[in-house]
């Protein structure tokens, strides 16, 4: 009797040790033969990283060349319930991280003037003063930043 | 004497080491607290000269900490990410070996209560800083891992070289760091109670060596203590500032000091506080508490009650001196002293070595607890049985949950490497060494975006405090 209840308390007490270390040793064993089981490794375009706030994925991918101002599909569920094509700085803005912006910039994103004052306005009217005040950085030379309220917004809704 | 048993907790052990292992190596070099000492050791001449550099600082003696920096830089032969996430992963596996091997496991329930000590040393958020905080060098899991080779020593047979040992182990771990003092506390503790590996003779060399470090911090070298103003730290449930600290407490900081000293205990043996925020009461009140705040804290009060119950029956009995009375003695005497030392600011990194052997002491609580159950009432046992399976299932979440911090702390950490400061990239050699860990960073680690996540990951378990 003595030393059935010790047996049954020591199973008590390692159970849930053991099956956690079941577990990784089985992750271990699977990610000999397949690396990605443990580590999984997400592909992402410039605009899905700036989408996940990835800035250093975004500042690879730039380094590495990608132009910043290419429209790109953004999987389903980053952005929106559906696939949707955006530019990188597209996908800052909707999730309103004003670094990225200025990272985009930075490495050469540009808007067209008509674009720019749209954003600009609606980032205003919105309250979103960081993300204003990043999308100033990209202000055309002869810009004319001359709100009327009625801009259509950019970016578009999703 | 190894048998089936302890074989089986080695292996336990090194599925756990190789798994935390790959996630530790893959994690970037942290740009904080980490550029300035790499790009320094680059500047000294050799690891002498930086010793000496670093032997008179204000209100710190830390010599030999960036003394080994430097021994890595020279030795990594420009191979930053090897030599630096390398020395962190060696240190890791070392500590968790010295650890099962305190533990002397010989029988089944050994090896029981050794699986559970094991998560409880690898879930704690004590711990998780040693992992998880990406320096040049973690000190702080470098003294844990020298305090539990202490403990070993005093475990061991009595020998002229376990005294040698001692006295070299305890040099290298106060001149790394000031928490390096707690070799001195582990030794005399396990003399006092009984351990015997290291002889009065060994523990008095170490005590005159104590002493002599006393002698040169404030009498030779006047470095001093560090002031209330030196860093952030947390009060009740909020980060102060360190201009907040010196308005809030400049003429009386003794009342924090004893803060600091009473949330330091508490954080080890209840989760709550951390860094002195009591975070989780916070949440609770603010109706946004989540299962990674419960988690923690249920577990450790669980297991704390454990502890105190084992110690309780122990005094009640007044029973003979054995191992499990020993090791939640040397736990004791190890917590008041880093709790005491951690009265300056208090952080969950510098109670890591209260933390691992707060693991100990779980192990022999569970080992004293369980062998005396037979004697017990079956309603007290139901009860000790319930606590004992929702702790172990607790710790087991807990450990897991050191993979989310040290994949959460990867991408926070390659982020950090995006537009790292250059004010100390003053020369051309100084600029490769930092592009040299940017790319490193930024082309070959890639890491996880938390978006990539599932969701009920984030509310299980937690980030780096």
């Amino acid at each position: 009797m003595t030393n059935r209840i010790p047996t049954r308390w020591c199973a008590v007490v390692a159970v849930p040790a053991l099956l956690l270390a079941g577990l990784e040793a089985a992750f271990l064993a699977g990610s000999v033969i397949a690396p990605q089981l443990r580590w999984p490794r997400y592909t992402m375009n410039l605009a899905e990283a700036a989408a996940v706030r990835d800035t250093a994925e975004v500042v690879r991918q730039l380094e590495a060349g990608a132009d910043p101002n290419q429209r790109r599909t953004v999987r389903a569920g980053l952005l929106a319930d559906e696939p949707i094509a955006v530019t990188p700085l597209e996908a800052a803005v909707v999730i309103r991280r004003s670094e990225l912006v200025r990272v985009l910039h930075q490495h050469g994103a540009r808007l067209e003037p008509d674009t720019w004052r749209r954003g600009i306005c609606g980032a205003e009217r919105e309250g979103l003063d960081e993300i204003a005040a990043a999308l100033a950085l990209f202000a055309p030379p002869d810009a004319q930043r001359s709100c009327t309220g009625d801009e259509e917004p950019w970016p578009p809704p999703l | 004497m190894f048998n089936r048993y302890t074989i089986g907790a080695y292996v336990l052990a090194s599925i756990f080491i190789i798994s935390f292992a790959g996630d530790l190596y893959r994690m970037p070099i942290q740009v904080g607290d980490s550029m300035e000492e790499i790009l320094g050791a680059e500047q000294t001449p050799s690891v002498t000269a930086m010793f000496v550099q670093n032997l008179v600082q204000v209100a710190y003696l830390r010599p030999l900490r960036r003394a080994q920096i430097k021994a890595v830089f020279d030795l990594s032969g420009g191979r930053y990410h090897l030599a630096y996430r390398g020395v962190h992963v060696v240190l890791f596996a070392i500590t968790v070996w010295l650890f099962v091997r305190a533990l002397k496991v010989a029988g089944p329930l050994d090896f029981a209560a050794g699986a559970f000590a094991l998560t409880v040393l690898l879930g704690s958020h004590t711990f998780s800083p040693a992992m998880g905080a990406a320096y040049p060098i973690n000190h702080f899991l470098q003294i844990t891992c020298y305090a539990l080779a202490a403990l070993n020593l005093a475990q061991a047979r009595p020998g002229w070289t376990r005294d040698l040992f001692a006295c070299v182990l305890f040099v290298a771990a106060a001149l790394t760091l000031e928490s390096g003092l707690l070799v001195w506390v582990v030794l005399a503790a396990a003399w006092v109670i009984g351990f015997r590996g290291v002889s009065s003779r060994g523990v008095a060399a170490v005590t005159v060596l104590l002493a002599g470090y006393m002698l040169l911090r404030f009498a030779v070298l006047d470095v001093g203590a560090p002031a209330l103003t030196e860093r952030a730290s947390g009060f009740l449930f909020e980060m102060l500032e360190s201009d907040e600290l010196q308005a809030r407490f400049g003429s009386t900081p003794f009342g924090f000091y004893a803060y600091n000293v009473v949330s330091s205990a508490a954080s080890v043996l209840f989760a709550e506080p951390r860094a002195g925020v009591f975070v989780a009461t916070r949440a609770l009140l603010e109706d946004t508490l989540l299962p990674r705040e419960v988690v923690p804290v249920v577990t450790s009060t669980l297991t704390t009650s454990l502890i105190a119950a084992a110690a309780w029956l122990w005094l009640r009995r007044r029973a003979p001196v054995d191992d499990n009375a020993r090791l939640i003695a040397v736990f004791a005497a190890v917590l008041a002293a880093n709790s005491v030392i951690s009265y300056g600011y208090t952080k969950s990194d510098i109670v890591g070595v209260a933390g691992a052997f707060y693991a100990v002491a779980a192990f022999a609580a569970l080992r004293a607890l369980v062998a005396a159950a037979p004697a017990r009432r079956p309603a007290v046992n139901a009860v000790c049985g319930l606590m004992i399976a929702i702790a172990a299932a607790g710790w087991a979440i807990r450990t897991a949950g050191l993979h989310y911090l040290l994949v959460d702390q990867a991408f926070k950490q390659r982020l950090d490497w995006v537009s790292p400061p250059l004010k100390d990239a003053t020369t051309p050699a100084r600029l490769a060494i930092v592009q040299a860990l940017r790319a490193d960073a930024l082309e070959r680690r890639p890491a996880i975006a938390p978006a990539f996540r599932p969701g009920w990951v984030d509310r299980w378990f937690e980030s780096l405090y």
